[in-house]
């Protein structure tokens, strides 16, 4: 199984992540081909709110990320012929009493030292700011780099974008699993035949730890389940993204079990998405109407005249979770020729276009603007010599 | 939250399935609940006209003689203006959660959902004055009112004949009915199509005198036809008819006729929303958008304790419904332990009424396929999501853009995102994305959500969605 020649780089997944990742490497002059067994945006891209957040990053490297990828959102936004409602709508973080609101400033504190913007927001201004909230919130931290996009017509686009540039798109179509070429790249067996190419980038979502293993490695992505409640179209009655202070705590809980926050915040065409839930339990999809139940009770708590909204559907979809909570982004240590760009977790939209930069400088052998060593997959890799032992 | 009612057995529809499902599980001794979300009993078959606003109403007294006693029987609690907005499995049996924020445990479920009635759009569709059969019946039967003057009624399937006949005996001048089906010859070859047509004499001669009420007012009935558009400068005012080729792809003969109201409906599609929240096996419709429950002799799913009866199962008609209710009633009783002394007929005697009613409704689906080419009179300006105003070019675009199922035309396009969640749309947009993607209906599925079958206050929500 030599494999012809397909590209320069296959990408396997036509998401977000993968979208970004064939525009950037088309961009770059390679010859890129983009594989996907659903058609653009068919998983995680198109299950969640098209968030692109600064607000709910730790000060590290994932900021250091998102930060970039927002200027990036920017250009791609002004630079691209096409309309995915990126808004800067703004974030509020939203703390019930006193502890809460020394929790938050004291992140935003750490965010501001690396260039975020963010304000603290007393009650008076938080009612100006949020007519609708409830009366008793202690405060906020409002950062206004916060942005929302739609992320079908974004990866649509960017699809289209990188088609122009000559990337190939062969959509509907499963990538089984693959090898290592002899020499250099890899060859992977797909529904459609046998395809060859020097490098492979695996943004397959939470669907990327399968594909790794396709792929004769592993990286330990597991999908994490979260469920949005949709409400009936009404006038602008939420401004900005606005969220409970607990929901960077709900990020970084492992447990298995349920972790949620409230997350509210209006789309273009007037509809209220309401989450976030956060559950371990594999790739079942049954309704847990459980989890609609704690979302109201906790969107009600920050905007009580929600009470008489009417939801008119539930999504539910899976996040692609790492161990640590950052992305898994760089070569794969075992298997040459392999590339991971997965492991967002929630906030793949937001962070697509500067992983794509990076998988783009590395796989181009050039210097990524941002350093990439602590996305890379090689943290996960037993110690040397660990093998051994066991 | 509020304490749960408990009952033996749920009936979800107030129809004739369900009307016959409540009153068998309550002849055999069981407490029965029974839900519906319109404030009488009946359904669309015997919807019955609603007089007051607030309680009073009788909410049988306008029924057949044989479903009043379910208004006075103690072993039946009525749950109408209400709606099923989630069920699920909990310890011990079933748990429903209503939109008036009420839950009902009990131990076994009828689903009898009905069904939704199956739109094609065309330009005009979305003006005031076009309407489906269905909406035209209901404000007949609901409210004594007329849906227009001079109305065209088109579409397919037998449905059309009643709704034109009862518009015409309130007053109104049918300017024609079209029905888009052409009877050739050879169909009626087609294996079962002829037994089964004769297999009930009843409902042939029930078609025979809608007929007759037509043609008695001069009333052109048309076979091959279709309303291709419609147009007006606020409301419906004049309807272009077209006879079209065979697979509709076209047509060879055209001409507007002055109406003010079109009602055009091309028969039924399931409603399957509660069936998938139990997590019921389904079947695929033949050459029809949308799928039914897959049912067992006894109306039993591949859900223990949930049975279904009526057009949730396939659409076969009221007559059918009714047997299929009485059946599920029973097996509903059977499955939470009453079977005490049985009345009413022997089901041996029910099951062969029923599957006469059955290949009756076989034949007529045969007669009435939905031609593949029927996208050819959409424009590119003719919205296909109502809600939403999805128009027909920016589905081909989103197709063309690499959308292969109808999920990902909705992510692209808000088709279906809008307050009917495509109740109205999602069938024929499953239809014409297959046609544009190449693909077949199952593989572009459908809209349906399993976790909110009905628009349900949060509120309602937060206060009566506990841990499952």
């Amino acid at each position: 199984m030599t494999g012809r020649h397909t590209a320069d780089v296959i990408v396997i997944g036509a998401g977000l992540v993968g979208a970004c990742c064939a525009l950037a490497l088309s961009e770059a002059g390679m010859e890129v081909c983009v594989v996907d067994r659903r058609g653009p945006a068919g998983g995680t891209s198109a299950a969640g709110e098209g968030n692109v957040l600064v607000s709910d990053k730790l000060a590290g490297p994932e900021l250091a990320l998102a930060l970039r990828s927002r200027r990036l959102w920017d250009e791609l936004g002004s630079r691209l012929p096409l309309d995915f409602e990126l808004e800067a709508k703004g974030g509020l973080v939203v703390g019930r009493d006193e502890e809460e609101m020394a929790a938050i400033g004291d992140l935003a504190d750490r965010q501001a030292a690396m260039g975020v913007e963010v304000e603290r927001l007393g009650p008076g201004d938080l009612a100006r700011a949020e007519p609708l909230l409830a009366p008793d919130l202690a405060g906020a931290a409002y950062y206004p780099q916060d942005a929302c996009l739609q992320p079908m017509l974004a990866t649509a686009g960017l699809l289209a974008a990188a088609d122009r540039a000559g990337a190939r798109l062969m959509l509907g179509i499963e990538a089984a699993g693959g090898t290592a070429r002899s020499g250099a790249g890899m060859t992977i067996s797909t529904s459609a035949g046998v395809l060859g190419a020097g490098a492979v980038v695996n943004a397959a979502g939470p669907w990327s730890g399968e594909v790794a293993r396709g792929l004769g490695s592993t990286i330990p992505v597991k999908p994490r389940r979260g469920s949005i409640l949709v409400t009936e179209p009404l006038p602008l009655a939420v401004r900005h993204k606005v969220y409970e202070g607990d929901y960077v705590a709900a990020v970084v809980d492992d447990a298995s079990s349920l972790a949620c926050s409230a997350v509210v915040e209006a789309t273009r065409s007037g509809t209220l998405l309401i989450g976030s839930s956060r559950q371990f339990v594999g790739f079942d999809a049954t309704p847990d109407v459980g989890v609609l139940g704690e979302l109201a009770r906790r969107a009600l708590r920050l905007f009580p005249f929600l009470s008489r909204v009417r939801a008119l559907r539930t999504y539910s979809g899976f996040r692609p979770a790492s161990p640590d909570h950052l992305p898994i982004i760089g070569a794969d240590p075992a298997v040459p020729g392999l590339w991971h760009a997965t492991g967002h977790e929630g906030a793949g939209v937001g962070l697509a276009p500067a992983t794509a930069e990076l998988i783009a400088a590395l796989v181009t052998g050039t210097t990524p603007p941002v350093d990439p060593g602590p996305f890379s997959p090689s943290r996960f890799a037993p110690a040397p010599g660990a093998r051994c032992n066991g | 939250m509020t304490p749960p009612l408990s009952v033996d057995v749920a009936v979800i529809g107030g129809g004739p399935a369900g009307m016959a499902a409540a009153s068998a599980a309550t002849g055999l001794g069981c407490r029965v609940g029974l839900v519906d979300s319109y404030p009488l009993l009946g359904g669309q078959v015997h919807r019955q006209a609603w007089r007051r606003l607030g309680a009073g109403q009788d909410p049988v007294a306008g029924l057949p003689r044989r479903f009043r006693g379910l208004g006075a029987d103690p072993g039946v609690r009525l749950h109408l203006g209400s709606s099923v907005w989630h069920a699920r499995q909990v310890t011990g049996g079933f748990e429903l959660l209503l939109t008036t924020g009420e839950s009902v445990h009990a131990g076994a479920v009828v689903l009898a959902t009905g069904a939704v009635e199956l739109v094609l759009p065309f330009p005009g569709w979305d003006l005031p004055g076009a309407m489906t059969p269905g909406a035209a019946q209901a404000l007949l039967k609901g409210q004594g009112r007329l849906a227009g003057r001079r109305v065209v009624v088109a579409g397919s399937g037998p449905f059309l004949l009643p709704v034109a006949a009862g518009l015409v005996r309130a007053g109104a001048t049918v300017v024609a009915v079209a029905e888009a089906s052409r009877l050739r010859p050879g169909v009626l070859g087609r294996p079962g199509v002829w037994r089964g047509l004769s297999s009930s004499p009843a409902k042939l001669a029930e078609g025979a005198g809608y007929l007759s009420a037509l043609l008695r007012r001069r009333v052109p009935l048309l076979a091959g036809w279709a309303v291709t558009a419609c147009r007006g400068r606020s409301q419906v005012e004049e309807v272009r008819l077209s006879r079209l080729a065979p697979d509709w792809a076209g047509w060879d003969r055209e001409r507007w006729v002055r109406a003010d109201t079109c009602c055009v409906g091309y028969g039924f599609v399931p409603s399957m929303e509660l069936a998938r929240a139990l997590g019921c096996g389904e079947r695929p419709r033949r050459g029809l958008p949308g799928s039914a429950v897959v049912v067992g002799p006894d109306q039993s799913t591949s859900t223990g304790g949930v049975f279904a009866a009526g057009e949730v199962c396939g659409i076969s008609g009221a007559a059918a419904a009714e047997l299929e209710g009485l059946l599920a009633g029973r097996a509903a009783a059977c499955w939470v332990g009453k079977r005490g002394g049985r009345p009413g007929p022997p089901t041996a005697s029910v099951r062969r009424r029923l599957a006469r009613q059955r290949s009756f409704a076989v034949a007529l689906e045969q007669l009435g396929r939905i031609g593949a080419g029927w996208t050819a009179w959409l424009e590119d300006e003719t919205p296909v999501c109502r809600c939403e105003e999805t128009t027909w070019a920016k589905v081909r675009q989103a197709v063309g853009a690499g959308a292969r199922d109808l999920r990902g035309v909705r992510g692209l396009t808000r088709a279906g995102m809008g307050y009917c969640q495509g109740r109205v749309c999602g069938p024929a947009l499953a239809l014409a994305v297959a046609g544009l993607a190449g693909r077949g209906l199952a593989e572009v599925g459908d809209l349906a959500t399993r976790s909110i079958a009905w628009p349900v206050p949060l509120g309602t929500i937060a206060h009566s969605a506990g841990p499952g």
